[in-house]
């Protein structure tokens, strides 16, 4: 996965969980307000309805006062004239567009109904509409007739004089179809009416089967699905004539329609976060693209710099984070191919030297070999390494650890002085430091075992050319690093020189002989070291320490720079008076394009008083990183 | 009496044609227009006995033209009961709610238009003219008219017609005939308005509560 992938999925994330969240949030409160809001339109409409059935009576009331308080028709009724009633009723009906008129004789008797003619004389005075009226007062609500119809009617007395009944009168509407059709079209609301379970009048337009029974439970469940539609549903009486109610209103609100506008507001809310989520995407992956671009640039460069291809484009530098890093990266890399130009330009050397060396590889006096000695049941000699003043050095296979290392034949006896001084540079562990593993006895004498470098001394390499500065550099940094390394464990070296200090073929370097100076010349005050490396204060047998090693330092770094030591005498008495008395000549004055600050640094490490020198080796090694020409990679 | 066989000898017929314009100049039907004659010479008018049933909930004729004195009967012969009012100034009756049967009878006394009602059934409506003479006659489907037996002399001949009102032409009847008259109503300002019952009160207004 890439960073650009990665930033595009974080970024998305966050904001698709943001509006994922705001989204559900929202969704939870919209959805929670459906259950109220159905019931509350149920409950609206009810009200609605109730003003509606009311005003429906008031209506039949009034035809029921027209008629009753209409001369001739009262004229009609004091002669029980029930064709002329009837005829009356008829026309009345058709005027007021109402469904049925009755009327009673002063007894309650029937004297003519619209819906059944020919029904005359049955006697309705017991009946909660007709027998108030026949007392002289008006009623209304639901009624259900002799014959188990539901209607809304209003009765009321017809009077004589202002006082004598001589008849009632019920105007009725039927509580079909059309009646259900007229209150819906009044109030918006669905509607059916009701009686026990039978229902009269529908303004769905179906009353029967499933839907009729649906409609007719009792009790009635508050969401209804009828014919593939969902309804909230209410169920209410119709008012009542008398003690119980006749009917009932069911009032049926479309959920869908109901929740139109809160649906129309979520889905406008998921389009809104489908967008912005895809915004998020889309502009999460373009930034993420830009932004990374040169960090995806970078890698490409660094892993093809990995395979060793330094020809790479680096990213355009920008003020950012990443602009900065490309550009410290732009100046590793040139520094990285100095380095590798410089490491396989002293690999080159140390291979050419190993090369045209005969066995062993390297020597301070040639001289016949010598014989291989018996270095008893742990140690193997496998060939001549080396051989100094202080002794020969044998690659030896150590059958102890299954390891060939190097192994040092000291002069006999020379344990007391020195045993000391090697048990502390064991304790120095750096890569550039040749590790002492062991102080061991052989039965060709005392030996050390030391980590086996596969290269030349850097003798080696000076004796040939002055080496490039990059090269010196290197080698001079490493002896730093190793001498820093070895002060630190209170171990100074005290015969520092090219002969000692190792190159391998990667053009690591490693300094070898650790608390061996004892042994070519003893320390304290002795003179002790290796004339051309030896500091004023070795030559007068004065006290040394580390600025002892960083004089030591001092003069290979001349011989490198330079092509030449600093200090030459005809004998060692003539060279000890020169270090000690003069002025090396200029590094510049033998390579004049050799920078003033690198003269003056390696001038100071040529100190005679140490105290002027510096300090440590870290110290020298600081002002080499400084004085180094700018771009150059040490 | 020689007098009156004299001037039924001389008399002459008055024709002409009504014609009733409406609101945009059409003519309007005229078969319930009349015309009458009022004149110089008093021929007495002798009276007659009209009949103006019900049925069906409709006053049948729905015009009848009578001579002053004249007796209009109001058979019912629906099987509910009716009524028959006028309020019409010189001829107020109201026959009271009367059942199927010969119904009673009412003299028109003085000429002019009755308006006769039912006050059991807004619908019905009809029309008596009540002439000073004899000599009307109603007027036919096509506008044409004639009314015979008119003496010599000079006249005016009226004309009416619920939409049109009332207008006069002068006629001068001559033994030998005399040309055609042509009398035009102006229907266009017409506007048919319910009428009141015979207390003064619009049919609706009576059933309110506040009606006695």
């Amino acid at each position: 996965m890439t960073l650009a992938t990665k930033f595009a999925s974080v970024a998305t994330a966050i904001v698709a969980g943001v509006v994922l969240a705001g989204i559900g949030a929202v969704w939870t409160v919209m959805h929670r307000m459906e259950e109220p809001e159905l019931d509350a339109a149920v409950a609206k409409s009810h009200e609605l309805a109730r003003d509606v059935v009311g005003q429906h009576l008031r209506r039949l009331a009034l035809i029921d006062t027209s008629l009753a308080n209409d001369p001739p028709f009262r004229a009609y009724i004091t002669e029980a004239d029930a064709l002329s009633v009837l005829d009356s009723l008829r026309e009345r009906a058709a005027l007021y567009q109402c469904d049925r008129l009755i009327v009673t004789d002063r007894d309650g008797r029937l004297l003519a109904d619209t819906k059944h003619p020919t029904a005359v004389g049955s006697d309705l005075s017991r009946e909660p509409l007709i027998g108030p009226a026949l007392d002289g007062g008006a009623q209304s609500g639901a009624w259900l007739d002799p014959t188990g119809g539901l209607f809304l009617a209003a009765s009321a007395p017809i009077l004589q004089g202002g006082r004598d009944v001589v008849g009632a009168i019920v105007a009725l509407d039927a509580t079909d179809d059309a009646l259900a059709l007229e209150l819906r079209n009044a109030i918006g609301s669905e509607v059916a009416f009701v009686t026990g379970s039978t229902v009269s009048g529908t303004s769905i337009g179906i009353a029967t089967g499933a839907v009729g029974q649906a409609l007719g439970a009792q009790p009635l469940p508050s969401r209804l699905p009828l014919e593939s539609h969902e309804y909230a549903a209410g169920r209410f009486d119709l008012p009542a004539i008398g003690a119980s109610p006749a009917g009932a209103l069911v009032l049926l609100r479309s959920v869908e329609r109901e929740l139109a506008p809160l649906r129309r507001v979520r889905a406008a809310l998921l389009i809104a976060g489908a967008i912005a989520i895809a915004l998020a995407i889309a502009a999460g992956t373009a930034l993420a693209g830009r932004i990374t671009r040169p960090i995806a640039d970078l890698a490409k460069a660094t892993e093809r710099i990995a395979q060793g291809d330094f020809d790479v484009r680096l990213p355009r530098p920008s003020a950012d984070e990443v602009g900065r890093l490309a550009a410290a990266f732009g100046a590793m890399i040139v520094q990285l191919k100095e380095k590798e130009a410089m490491d396989t330009y002293l690999g080159g050397i140390v291979v050419r030297s190993q090369a045209g060396a005969a066995e062993p590889t390297w020597s301070v006096a040639p001289e016949t070999p010598p014989a291989t000695p018996d270095l008893g049941e742990r140690f193997e000699a496998r060939g001549l390494l080396g051989r100094g003043a202080t002794g020969t050095v044998w690659r030896a296979y150590d059958r102890a650890i299954a390891e060939t290392i190097a192994l040092k034949l000291l002069p006999r006896g020379s344990v007391e002085r020195v045993g000391r001084e090697i048990r502390l540079a064991r304790k120095i562990s750096h890569r550039n430091v040749v590790r002492i593993h062991d102080l061991v006895d052989t039965p060709a004498g005392p030996a050390i075992g030391m980590e086996l470098v596969d290269g030349v001394p850097l003798a080696a390499l000076l004796g040939r050319e002055r080496l490039p500065l990059g090269a010196a550099l290197r080698i001079a940094r490493q002896i730093c690093d190793g001498l820093a390394a070895a002060h630190a464990e209170g171990v100074v070296h005290r015969d520092l020189k090219p002969a000692n200090v190792l190159v391998d073929a990667s053009g690591r370097l490693k300094i070898a002989d650790f608390g061996l100076a004892e042994l070519t010349g003893g320390g304290g005050g002795h003179l002790a070291g290796t004339p051309s490396y030896m500091a004023p204060e070795q030559t007068t047998g004065a006290p040394v320490d580390e600025r002892t090693d960083v004089w030591a330092a001092g003069v290979i770094l001349y011989e490198m720079l330079c092509g030449r030591l600093p200090f030459r005498g005809d004998d060692a008495p003539r060279l000890y008076g020169s270090i000690r008395e003069d002025d090396p000549p200029r590094p510049r004055s033998l390579v004049p394009d050799l920078p003033e600050a690198l003269e003056a640094i390696v001038l100071r490490a040529l100190a005679k008083r140490p105290a002027d020198r510096p300090l440590t080796a870290r110290e020298l090694d600081e002002a080499l990183v400084s004085a180094a020409p700018s771009g150059m990679s040490i | 009496m020689s007098a009156v066989l004299a001037a039924l000898l001389l008399a002459a017929s008055v024709r002409g044609t009504v014609t009733i314009t409406g609101k945009k100049s059409e003519a309007l039907d005229p078969s319930r227009a009349v015309v009458w004659l009022e004149g110089s010479t008093a021929l007495p008018a002798a009276p007659v006995k009209g009949v103006m049933t019900t049925r069906s909930k409709t006053f049948t004729p729905e015009v009848l033209v009578l001579p002053a004195g004249s007796q209009v009967a109001f058979p019912n012969e629906d099987s509910i009961q009716h009524n028959a009012f006028s309020s019409s100034e010189g001829n107020r009756f109201d026959v009271g709610l009367y059942g199927p049967g010969p119904g009673k009878d009412v003299v028109m006394r003085a000429p002019g238009v009755v308006r006769i009602y039912c006050n059991v059934h807004p619908q019905m409506a009809a029309f008596v003219i009540v002439t000073p003479t004899s000599l009307a006659a109603r007027v036919k489907p096509d506008g044409s008219f004639e009314i015979t037996g008119v003496p010599a002399g000079a006249y005016e001949l009226k004309a009416w017609d619920e939409r049109g009102g009332t207008s006069s032409v002068p006629v001068e009847v001559k033994p030998d005939g005399q040309p055609a008259v042509s009398v035009t109503l102006d229907g266009s300002r017409f506007k048919q308005r319910p009428h009141l019952d015979k207390e003064g009160r619009s049919y609706e207004e009576r059933g309110t509560p506040d009606y006695p």
